[in-house]
């Protein structure tokens, strides 16, 4: 847990929590925990059930995956971005990706089993995060189709093999 | 005004004849990755090529095979030098990379519009490029660097296929390290080894500090992008009014007469390929190319 002012103050610039109201900080401040990470480490593998909702305060870490045998680099998140979100929504599921931090990282882990409960008790709180959280999935989908349209090829539109 | 003749265009161009090319030697060429190289040409005995403005581009004909537009990549300040930067498309580009130096090959040009350099004085310029489009952006580099104290902030955001696909890796380099100058490079897909940025172009937005009223946005680059990016620039409040781009269409006789690259109102060889974002505003996204 943190003091409602110091999350206020840690998270004022963070895009995903604009428009929350004070009430709804406070609600997460009880659910949050700083964690740090350094250079090079894991924060989750793709596949592991970590069950946590991070916002990423500082830092960059890369999504990456593995096809075909080797890793492919898929997204460089920041400051200001949300990453295991797969954890509010699929609570058996594992991480889609492995993330690896790429710049020393501070962030806020929220226990994602507790914030689905929270969002579940104050359906307005739920549909606040929830609206919050389909920004940050719409933007990585345009980033995939991106990505999939491989403009930069020869041919952009083929989809990419 | 319309041109009726090539008559009206000698006299609009100053050229003696904008249809006949002339000869110019390949003084050099330079492998930029798997698929680009960049030709440097230079006059044919004693002989001098046209100056440019950045943004201005070239119809290139190679013997036999075929002729096509390309954008200058060279620094406008450097005279009797032209840069092509290529990439292996087709045949006509496939050849013309691969010439050796001493080859010729024939030139038209320079044509088209010209990047809003006097517009941009006094202010900050992004510029935002993608894949070879950062090619006809150089040019502007260039002629910021030779008069550093007349424009503001540079910010260069660059995006590409993946790290291996980057144009010009050295010179990205050392303009990042100058001052008022930011770089920012990143790319669709990355390797393990990869420190930089992964993810689309419009991402690097949020680690630039612009002031969006005083600045000039100049992009180049798959039209995909540029409407992505123009999103993500209304979104921080740049004026549409001072956000330029290049637009590519297939361009054939470079003077407005042929007709192939017609966009809309607009010939992009003749009226472009430079266009401020009003211009193409309405027909962004709603043609396909011809």
């Amino acid at each position: 847990m943190i003091a409602i002012n110091d999350f206020i103050k840690t998270t004022s610039e963070h895009s995903l929590l604009e428009g929350f109201a004070p009430r709804d900080l406070e609600r997460l401040a009880a659910l949050a925990r700083e964690v740090r990470f350094p250079r090079n480490q894991i924060i989750f593998h793709e596949g592991e059930k970590h069950g946590l909702f991070y916002l990423i305060l500082n830092g960059s870490v890369s999504l990456e995956m593995t096809a075909a045998g080797h890793g492919v680099f898929l997204q460089t998140l920041h400051g200001g971005d949300a990453m295991g979100w797969s954890s509010l929504v699929d609570p058996k599921g594992g991480a889609h990706f492995e993330a690896r931090v790429l710049a020393p990282v501070r962030a806020l882990a929220f226990d994602g089993a507790a914030l689905r409960e929270s969002c579940e008790s104050d359906p307005a709180f739920g549909y606040r995060m929830m609206k919050a959280l389909l920004t940050l999935v719409t933007d990585r989908l345009d980033a995939s189709r991106m990505q999939l349209v491989d403009m930069y090829a020869a041919e952009p539109g083929a989809v990419r093999t | 005004m319309t041109l009726t003749s090539p008559a009206d265009v000698l006299d609009q161009t100053g050229l003696v004849d904008p249809m006949q090319p002339m000869l110019v030697r390949i003084a050099q060429v330079t492998r930029d990755t798997s698929d680009t190289s960049t030709i440097i040409t230079e006059p044919l005995d004693g002989g001098s090529l046209p100056g440019f403005l950045p943004g201005q581009f070239s119809m290139l004909y190679e013997f036999g095979v075929g002729e096509i537009p390309i954008s200058i990549s060279s620094d406008p300040n450097v005279t009797n030098r032209l840069n092509y930067t290529i990439r292996s498309v087709g045949a006509v580009t496939k050849a013309l990379i691969g010439h050796r130096a001493g080859d010729s090959i024939a030139m038209r040009g320079p044509f088209g519009s010209s990047w809003p350099m006097e517009t941009a004085q006094g202010g900050d310029v992004l510029l935002i490029a993608g894949g070879i489009g950062l090619a006809p952006l150089r040019p502007v580099i260039y002629e910021i660097l030779a008069h550093r104290s007349d424009y503001g902030r540079l910010v260069i955001l660059y995006g590409a296929r993946s790290p291996k696909d980057l144009l010009f890796r050295k010179e990205l380099a050392d303009w990042a390290k100058l001052p008022d100058t930011q770089v920012l490079t990143t790319v669709d897909y990355g390797e393990r080894n990869w420190r930089g940025y992964v993810g689309v172009v419009t991402k690097l937005f949020g680690f630039v500090s612009l002031r969006p009223e005083r600045t000039t946005t100049m992009m180049c680059g798959p039209e995909i992008m540029m409407r992505f990016a123009i999103r993500g620039l209304q979104g921080r409040k740049f004026p549409d009014d001072r956000v330029y781009l290049s637009m590519e269409r297939n361009m054939k006789c470079a003077v407005g007469f042929c007709g192939h690259c017609q966009m809309g109102p607009y010939f992009i060889c003749k009226d472009g390929p430079v266009f401020s974002y009003p211009q193409m505003r309405h027909w962004m996204g709603d043609l396909r190319e011809l």
